[in-house]
């Protein structure tokens, strides 16, 4: 008997069929599947979330430790504005560094020149004396310098600590901190192992 | 974890689709099994969830994998001369009417007995175009083909069966010529 392609195609194709144990063992292969990916999706969002909290803790980490010393260059520049306004009696008079720097054998370090041109240029010509002092809470040189013109300025010199950590480098090359406080500026940096803090009228 | 399931895709329906569309491709049924049991595996091997038109997709899993295996075994084309796939340029154009499976006639018994003797590729045809009822243009998208040579394997698998039905009343007839 004659019938439409379709039809007889159709009849053909309709007797092929699985049984119940093949399709039962294909659908098995889908939740197999479907179940390892639900745990690997899991997995990943784990890992994603694991990755978001490292960053948010290294990120805190380092805003912690950027406010930690904004807040300590904060104190220092307060601190040696205080220091520098009150001038305080010089212990120690003299024009020459080396001079000075003797006077200085309680601290575990002698003054120190420094490599800063404008530093070295204004201790060789303007250099009147120093006097013991302290930068939160550590011994400290305070060198003082008056121009010609009357400008006073003081160079605080103490040794390095945990506590001052992350003080751009003279040596690295890094730019110095530069802070105004009460009109005076204030650069503070660190070279050879000392934390050096200079302190002169802004508009000088 | 219950909030990651992705709800299931397969059931009896298409898998029995897809077994139909294998045997085309096989016409065994222990290849056809392995060969679904390979697509589907495939299939669900990459991100399934995310394809559009899954049947499609496995359909294609299925399609390379066959070629593939037919590739390895070098019997691809290990068929009777009648019904191989010829070079599909002049071939006269195919109406509109003939484009449909309703307007083509033939016999069941027709079919069966060639259904073996044609190639994989017609067999491939004669499911997307009579069982999924695709039209020629669906079916050159399917297996990225020009429109063309889909109607010129139309015409090959309209003539292939129209050969066999000859070749049968011609051994009919010598037969009763012969008794």
């Amino acid at each position: 008997m004659t019938d439409s392609l379709k039809n007889v195609a159709e009849n053909l194709f309709n007797e092929f069929e699985l049984d119940d144990k093949k399709i039962k063992a294909l659908l098995a292969l889908e939740n197999a599947s479907s179940k390892k990916r639900s745990y690997i999706r899991l997995l990943s969002k784990v890992a994603s979330l694991f990755a978001v909290a490292v960053f948010i803790t290294l990120f805190a980490i380092n805003q912690n430790s950027y406010y930690k010393k904004e807040n300590m260059v904060n104190l220092i520049v307060a601190e040696v504005v205080n220091n520098h306004r009150y001038l305080k009696p010089l212990e120690v008079t003299s024009s020459q560094l080396v001079s000075v720097s003797k006077y200085f054998n309680q601290l575990s370090f002698s003054p120190y020149a420094s490599n800063n041109d404008s530093v070295v240029s204004a201790l060789s010509n303007t250099l009147i004396g120093g006097r013991y002092c302290s930068i939160q809470g550590t011994t400290a040189a305070q060198l003082r310098m008056e121009s010609s013109e009357g400008s006073i300025s003081t160079l605080f010199q103490v040794g390095m600590s945990d506590s001052f950590l992350n003080i751009p480098s003279f040596e690295k090359g890094e730019a110095s901190i530069v802070k105004h406080k009460d009109g005076y500026e204030v650069q503070i940096w660190q070279e050879k192992g000392l934390l050096m803090v200079w302190v002169k009228p802004a508009s000088s | 974890m219950g909030c990651y399931a992705v709800k299931p895709f397969l059931n009896k329906d298409n898998l029995n689709q897809l077994y139909r569309f294998s045997m085309a491709l096989t016409a065994n049924s222990q290849n056809a099994e392995d060969l679904l049991h390979t697509g589907i595996e495939r299939a669900l091997r990459g991100n399934f969830s995310a394809v559009e038109n899954k049947m499609a997709y496995i359909r294609t899993i299925i399609r390379n994998a066959w070629y593939d295996e037919l590739r390895q075994k070098r019997t691809h084309n290990e068929v009777s001369s009648d019904f191989i796939d010829e070079d599909e340029e002049n071939v006269e154009p195919t109406s509109l009417i003939e484009l449909d499976p309703n307007n083509v006639m033939i016999q069941q018994i027709q079919l069966q007995r060639t259904w073996e003797l044609l190639t994989d590729q017609q067999r491939e045809l004669l499911y997307l175009w009579c069982i999924l009822g695709m039209t020629a243009a669906e079916i050159a998208i399917e297996l990225k083909l020009p429109r063309g040579t889909v109607l010129s394997k139309i015409h090959r698998l309209k003539s292939a069966l129209y050969i066999h039905q000859k070749k049968q009343a011609q051994s009919v007839l010598n037969e009763v010529k012969y008794d």
